[in-house]
């Protein structure tokens, strides 16, 4: 009977600890930009780092996300872009996985202003619109 | 008296907490463009934190754009939440984006 209920317990205890010992992954956070129109070709760019037992000095792996997403488009802009930052814990937490994704659309059809909104034009218009 | 509070506190714990994770907004087009407002939202089920896919922020996306096949989506708010259900032993986790289409059909 003692024998029973020990192994009772021990096999709830295992079935508890079972979704620990997977990898789960949950979403931190999500950002959305402008989407453009012509959305005929995606690009898309990951960037991530394992941590383990929670110890992190830097998150410098971030910045290289904007670098690769360039990279997916050589000489167009890269509008519409889908961020999604995640956090996957493996063995009971004592290892996890930060990945942080974009996605956008590669444009070519207008010329490179990277620094500059490609809506200007058209908020002029309807700026003009508004007075009249 | 007793059962009343005990059926609010048990409403309580078994309601939906939503907790926002993060927010994001995009260049807010002129007011004369703000026409066409669109809505899409997605989640996936989380049910002892274990959560069942992430695929909901890819088709939020995609549900907005279909809404504006042809034209540019502005103004976009992208809202992270999740929700607890019955002592947070279930929940979801979802996003809900809206925005304006410009110069767009609906389709």
């Amino acid at each position: 009977m003692k024998n029973r209920r020990a192994s009772l317990c021990l096999a709830s205890l295992l079935l508890m600890l079972l979704p620990l010992l997977n990898a789960c992954t949950y979403t931190q956070a999500v950002s959305q930009t402008n989407i453009p129109a012509d959305r005929k070709k995606v690009v898309q760019a990951s960037v991530e780092k394992f941590i383990v037992l929670g110890f992190n000095f830097d998150n410098d792996f971030a910045l290289q996300l904007t670098d690769k997403l360039k990279g997916a488009c050589p000489g167009g802009e890269v509008r519409g872009v889908t961020t999604h930052d995640t956090r996957t814990l493996y063995f009971l937490a004592f290892f996890m996985k930060r990945e942080v994704s974009a996605q956008g659309y590669c444009t070519t059809h207008r010329k490179s202003q990277a620094s500059i909104e490609p809506e200007w034009s058209e908020l002029a218009s309807y700026r003009e619109e508004i007075k009249r | 008296m007793k059962k009343m509070l005990l059926l609010l506190s048990g409403l309580l714990f078994t309601g939906g907490c939503k907790t926002v994770e993060s927010i994001s907004i995009s260049q807010i087009p002129p007011a004369a463009a703000r026409k066409q407002k669109i809505v899409s939202s997605a989640s996936d089920f989380v049910f002892f934190a274990i959560p069942f896919g992430n695929s909901f922020v890819a088709r939020a996306r995609e549900a907005l754009e279909q809404q504006c096949p042809q034209g540019q989506i502005e103004g976009i708010l992208a809202k992270h939440q999740n929700t607890n259900y019955f002592l947070g032993f279930a929940g979801n986790q979802g996003v809900i984006m809206e925005g304006y289409c410009l110069n767009g059909k609906k389709g």
